[in-house]
């Protein structure tokens, strides 16, 4: 059923990958392929690829239960919301909240997820913002405090 | 010979004091990247890239570090494969078959020796072929033009979707994936702007340092949050790592075999070190026949997968650096790297970057003097990181993951491109879909474009221009073998391999640690 479902869902997503390829607008001197033709036969591929899933699914698929599913949604707002608080609050702010939610998920205890968590953001700051010269955030709310 | 003088030519340059620096932090990160269930070189890599951009190191030290990283992650590997029956990355699952039984026997030290021995045996006499195979390669290829490179492509993409997991019809369903994602950016032809919905960031095409490490390594921390049981630990009693010299003469030739046959399997695309790795097993148990105890603790049941699946990385750089296609995910992304230093790998490389190519094969000799050192005497150290648990290690992986992937472009929206495409991979994994060709497809993507319609300007737009040489036919002939010998027998080729083999994922991918 999944491998059906996913299928469809590929095969729906081709169809609006040839449209908007047909409408890519170029002029094409001395390329006789141009830019919309490659797309096109890549979304023709991938639709007769989905079409033998379609008829012929593969796999039965064990997707985790509802607890579980909480788990991963966690997961994923973590990512996201870590993604957007890294500039606003900066990046150990970010990485100690983010860290310790995630450790928090895998079944760490509250106390010492919060402690590996400022470990490793203030670690990781040093090692790749101050040794390695990488440029990561210092925060919005904090400027002027520097 | 020529040959000779180039390698020690290469020495020169691998034993300035910054190469021998990287490489020994290269095999270093290695062991432990291969070791870690969860990370994998394919990410280890990925992250390293925008810290080498960062540190501005030459082209020549980047390579012989990210080589260490991949070849040294073939020597960690084993270590978690014997202590804990739970392979650092998919290309040991062999060698869970029978280290697992001796480390449970109380073997475990004969095991992890012998292990670090075969890797060492198959390392450096691959070496050898990477040294003198490579050149007479690059000297065939360069015949190869447009048409011949855009044919080697597919050739690539058809072996990879048949060989790296269950399905062939889910690897080239991966491919199409990949190829779709590698198609958004400016057209380098024209510079008309495809699916790029207007949006700016994109404009570039996607990231394949964000792609990499969202398909990998978040990816990967969605499927462990699924497995409830708590963290692994080392029960096995590890003793002395070391093995007689009964057990040494024992496996000798079987070492020797599975190096060679692990090396040729490394350098045809797809086939890989996972592949090697089963393939030099299934062949050592047929060749000990009764004599053996394979599956019950056999030394030589570790010796063969550790030597091939060594072999087998050196191999896969050969198509990497003198044809520019590389055939697996890991060394797609070195390409990638490779070609953001504006460096084309090719049939004139080794010629045009000679400190290069030589400076890394020297390293590479080095490199696995320094494992043996790391993996013998000072193995102790190492299996005291398996005890870290897994709620310090994955935020850990997670939280580098995102400085690599913001460090690229100070760019949050590729995290989010980074975070959809972990969403993309985790639901590709439990469907039995390959990531791996999903990578390979959006390096070699826009070359393959770029080969085709070069091919048919030069041509005037004659379709035929695809069959017009002998090498394009030949090539044409493997495509088509590649295609229809999991279609005809019905099964890939890598079940084929046995009940064991089953069990295998991506060669690039991180193992699942249930």
């Amino acid at each position: 059923m999944s491998d059906r479902v996913a299928a469809a869902v590929l095969i729906a997503l081709s169809l609006g990958f040839i449209w908007m390829a047909t409408n890519i607008q170029a002029s094409a001197f001395n390329d006789p392929l141009g830019p919309k033709w490659v797309p096109i036969l890549v979304g023709i591929f991938l639709i007769g690829a989905c079409l033998a899933l379609l008829v012929r699914p593969l796999t039965t698929v064990n997707w985790p239960d509802g607890t579980t599913w909480t788990r991963l949604a966690l997961c994923l707002a973590g990512f996201v919301a870590y993604a957007y608080l890294l500039v606003p609050i900066g990046f150990i702010v970010a990485t100690t909240l983010a860290y310790t939610l995630f450790a928090l998920l895998f079944r760490g205890r509250p106390i010492p997820a919060l402690i590996a968590g400022v470990v490793f953001s203030v670690g990781s700051y040093l090692l790749f913002s101050v040794a390695l010269d990488l440029f990561l955030p210092t925060g919005r709310i904090f400027q002027g405090w520097f | 010979m020529d040959a000779f003088a180039s390698l020690a030519g290469g020495f020169q340059t691998a034993l300035s004091p910054e190469n021998l620096i990287f490489a020994f932090f290269g095999v270093l990160l290695g062991t432990v990247i291969g070791m870690l269930p969860g990370i994998g070189p394919i990410n280890g890599i990925a992250i390293l890239i925008p810290i080498t951009f960062a540190l501005d190191i030459n082209p020549t030290t980047m390579m012989i570090l990210f080589a260490g990283i991949y070849y040294g992650s073939q020597y960690g590997n084993s270590i978690s494969a014997i202590l804990l029956n739970v392979p650092g990355t998919a290309s040991s699952v062999a060698t869970t078959l029978d280290g697992y039984e001796m480390s449970k026997r109380g073997r475990a030290g004969p095991a992890l020796a012998m292990a670090a021995i075969a890797s060492f045996v198959g390392g450096t006499l691959a070496i050898f072929g990477l040294a003198f195979l490579a050149p007479l390669l690059a000297q065939w290829a360069i015949r190869f033009g447009p048409a011949e490179y855009f044919v080697l492509i597919v050739f690539t993409f058809t072996t990879v979707s048949a060989l790296t997991g269950k399905h062939f019809l889910k690897g080239l369903i991966a491919t199409g994936i990949g190829l779709m994602l590698s198609l958004v950016g400016l057209d380098p032809g024209t510079g008309a702007q495809r699916f790029t919905f207007g949006l700016l960031p994109l404009f570039d095409g996607i990231d394949f340092v964000s792609a990499t490490i969202g398909l990998f390594a978040v990816a990967e921390v969605f499927l462990l949050l699924e497995l409830t049981k708590p963290g692994t630990e080392v029960r096995a009693k590890v003793g002395r790592a070391m093995i007689s010299a009964k057990e040494f003469a024992q496996s000798f030739w079987v070492m020797i075999r599975s190096a060679v046959s692990g090396f040729l399997v490394g350098v045809l695309p797809g086939a890989g070190a996972t592949i090697a790795a089963f393939l030099a097993y299934a062949n050592e148990q047929r060749w000990a026949g009764k004599s053996g105890t394979f599956g019950e603790g056999d030394i030589r049941g570790v010796a063969a997968p550790e030597a091939a699946n060594n072999a087998a990385v050196s191999g896969a750089l050969i198509p990497l650096l003198t044809l520019g296609v590389p055939g697996s995910g890991t060394t797609a992304v070195i390409l990638a790297a490779l070609l953001s230093l504006n460096l084309n790998p090719g049939p004139l490389f080794i010629s045009q970057q000679p400190d290069l190519f030589w400076g890394l094969v020297a390293s590479m000799y080095i490199g696995n003097v320094m494992l043996l050192i790391l993996n013998l005497p000072l193995i102790g150290l190492f299996i005291r990181l398996l005890l870290i648990p897994r709620w310090v290690l994955v935020p850990g992986v997670a939280v580098i993951g995102y400085v690599a992937v913001y460090s690229v472009n100070s760019s949050v929206f590729d995290l989010m491109v980074m975070t959809g495409l972990g969403v993309l991979g985790y639901l590709m994994r439990k469907m039995n879909v390959p990531v791996a060709p999903v990578i390979l497809a959006l390096v070699l993507g826009p070359m393959m474009e770029t080969n085709l319609r070069r091919a048919l300007s030069l041509a005037q737009g004659d379709w035929q221009v695809v069959f017009g040489s002998g090498i394009t036919w030949v090539l044409w002939a493997m495509v088509a073998g590649s295609i229809l010998l999991p279609v005809l027998t019905r099964r890939s080729p890598v079940a084929a391999l046995g009940a064991a083999a089953a069990k295998r994922e991506d060669d690039d991918a991180p193992t699942r640690s249930d």
